[in-house]
């Protein structure tokens, strides 16, 4: 199946520049429509990325050497892929970035069903996945992923 | 188990199965590859069922590869992820079995997704980018064709005038019914309107044959035949301009391997250039153009020279001739890409393109082109060599008509181990046995000078000649080639021949050379 084209929405806020990225970040995503002067802040909302291979992330790391190393970046509703490539490629998370938020797989025995859950970095204390209760039965989820590597990227932060 | 835990911090995806099939480790990768959850891989999956189209699964290489104690390489596999259904990915599976007692093998995956993506689209540009070429040499030969268009009219107009008054004077007489005198008459001139028509439809056929677009395929041609045909639709023009125009050819024939459509378009390309600039430098008188057509008896390279008496290229021009939309010419007048595509198509057949301004004024613009043999042997060698582990056959056909070389050329490509070469001179051909070493000589008994059995002779002192096929059109005697006493001379293929007839007959002769 194709992937979906990537796509920048953009609302500026007095001298943040707040992103929403759509799509595939791969060889055809075209980095350079998104302004690179001029703003102090720029937060990204990866909530609607649906894929990122080895060349969108080349292209995402030479995106931010040109945003420089004074402005600050924020990533927000970072889907399970993103947080796999910011915990296995050098340059990713750069130290003028955070995450906001992020996703993180969850099991509900239940359902015998995968979730996403939204977390906010705070809520992971020593790479422990914080307890999360299934929305639906109310039961006690089970973490889908080995919490030592999921959360690798929460070091330093 | 040995400690498999070190493979954590690989970034390729490494799995290990037992002979069950089923995992016993994953690294971290692994599960960002297959977008699965340590949970499944713990519950004992089976790693055919990571994929969508399950039965994919090497199982076979995999039970090889724990029987033999030896590391397997699976083809690229394409396969949708079980766990993202959106999703294929290209990868190659490594099976490398651990000690024995251990009863395990790991899976070493490649991922070749991002590659073969990348490859894709590379192809795509490339076609696009080949067919816009294509377009835009069809679209020069239309705009050199449509300044022509005045010169031809008038050359179509002439023979037309003649045919119509002709049958105009045929019907006036016979209101009446013609006597023997009258009817000699109406035969003569219904004779010369045929010939006037078949002259029109000659140069529209010229006209058709220049506009054709097959543009890849590469055949045997008389290279004086294509530009009889090319000059043909120029001459009108020539005339009009009162050019004195000669063209120079030897006696022989000049066989080349190129692609007909494209050297028409050069060598109608050159003159045009040759006839534009003898318009522009002089209003009236002396103006000659001479198109000569000649073959280096050394090396068997074809030359084309096209050379006017204009006032030849300024100094300063001359590192932008071949540039493309670089032209002199006022808007409206020519492409810019004339010279440009030229010098492609002659790279593209492996010659030379260059030229000169002469010393006695004027410009004389060289290409050329690698003799028919080299040409031959270039072109379908480079298509063998694709081939992995496989000699091929080099098969020399001599033949002075190049259409009996090109339906050999044809009938052999039909099995890729064939390499060609066609040859349309004694002499030629043995230097080009002597340069690269041929398997079998096809060779023709009846060449209107030296032939097949000439060939042969120069080989009868030879420690190891290639294996003859003399081929004949007419009847040859057994004893003719008995006679010759040379054991690597095998009987007549007689034409007409068909494919697996030729085939036969060389794998036959390749055969009993090895016994």
């Amino acid at each position: 199946m194709a992937q979906q084209g990537f796509q920048v929405s953009t609302v500026i806020q007095e001298k943040c520049l707040k992103m929403a990225l759509k799509g595939a970040i791969n060889e055809d995503a075209d980095l350079n429509q998104i302004p690179q002067t001029g703003f102090l802040e720029y937060y990204f909302d990866f909530n609607d990325v649906t894929l990122i291979n080895s060349c969108g992330i080349r292209d995402w790391i030479g995106f931010l050497d040109k945003l420089g190393p004074k402005v600050k970046i924020v990533y927000a509703r970072c889907p399970q892929i993103i947080i796999e490539q910011i915990n296995m490629v050098q340059g990713f998370l750069r130290p003028n970035a955070t995450i906001e938020s992020f996703y993180a797989p969850y099991y509900c025995e239940h359902h015998d069903e995968e979730k996403k859950i939204l977390l906010k970095v705070n809520e992971v204390k020593g790479r422990k996945a914080p307890k999360k209760n299934c929305p639906e039965s109310g039961e006690e989820m089970e973490f889908d992923a080995i919490e030592e590597q999921y959360f690798y990227f929460i070091k330093g932060q | 188990m040995s400690d498999l835990k070190i493979l954590d911090h690989l970034h390729e995806p490494v799995l290990a199965i037992n002979k069950e099939h089923k995992v016993t480790y994953f690294n971290q990768s692994a599960t960002v590859f297959f977008q699965t959850p340590p949970r499944i891989f713990k519950g004992g999956l089976n790693p055919d069922k990571l994929f969508v189209e399950e039965d994919q699964w090497p199982f076979d290489l995999v039970r090889d590869a724990f029987r033999d104690g030896d590391a397997k390489i699976s083809q690229e596999m394409t396969c949708t992820l079980a766990k993202s259904k959106n999703q294929k990915v290209h990868f190659i599976v490594k099976i490398v079995p651990l000690p024995a007692s251990e009863n395990v093998a790991l899976l070493f995956f490649r991922d070749m997704t991002v590659e073969k993506h990348l490859y894709e689209k590379y192809k795509t540009q490339m076609r696009e980018l080949e067919d816009g070429h294509a377009q835009i040499i069809q679209a020069d030969k239309l705009a050199t064709l449509g300044e022509m268009t005045a010169s031809i009219s008038h050359e179509i107009a002439n023979p037309l005038t003649i045919a119509s008054g002709n049958l105009e004077v045929s019907i006036a007489m016979m209101d009446s019914p013609p006597g023997p005198e009258e009817f000699a008459t109406i035969k003569q001139c219904v004779g010369d309107a045929f010939d006037s028509i078949t002259r029109i439809n000659d140069i529209i056929l010229n006209m058709k044959s220049y506009l054709h677009k097959n543009e890849d395929k590469k055949e045997y041609v008389d290279l004086k035949v294509i530009f009889e045909e090319v000059l043909a639709l120029i001459r009108p023009a020539l005339k009009e301009s009162q050019i004195e125009f000669q063209v120079q050819t030897p006696e022989d024939e000049i066989v080349a391997f190129v692609n007909p459509t494209k050297i028409s378009q050069v060598a109608l390309n050159l003159v045009k250039n040759a006839m534009d600039a003898l318009n522009e430098d002089k209003q009236s008188g002396g103006k000659k153009l001479s198109v000569i057509l000649s073959k280096n008896q050394t090396n068997g390279a074809i030359w084309i020279q096209v050379q006017d008496n204009g006032k030849g290229i300024p100094d300063k021009l001359k590192e932008q001739v071949f540039k493309p939309f670089f032209t002199t010419k006022t808007i409206g007048e020519g492409t810019g890409l004339g010279l440009a595509i030229c010098q492609k198509i002659i790279l593209a057949h492996n010659g030379k393109i260059w030229f000169e301004n002469l010393s006695e004024g004027g410009c004389c613009f060289n290409v050329e082109l690698p003799g028919v043999e080299v040409s031959s042997y270039t072109h379908n060698e480079r298509y063998l060599s694709g081939l992995a582990d496989h000699p091929g056959i080099k098969v020399l056909a001599l033949d002075d008509e190049p259409q009996v070389l090109n339906v050999l050329n044809h009938l052999l490509s039909e099995e890729k181990d064939f390499v060609f070469i066609g040859s349309t001179k004694v002499e030629d051909a043995l230097r080009i046995i002597q340069k690269f070493g041929v398997d079998v000589v096809l060779a023709d008994v009846n060449m209107p000078k030296r032939g097949g059995l000439d060939l042969a002779q120069e080989f009868k002192n030879h420690p190891a000649p290639p294996i003859f096929l003399l081929m004949t059109g007419g009847k040859i005697e057994e004893d003719v080639y008995k006679k010759l006493q040379l054991p690597f001379v095998r009987g007549p293929i007689k034409k007409p021949f068909n494919g697996p007839e030729v085939r036969k007959a060389i794998r036959n002769a390749i055969s009993s050379k090895r016994k």
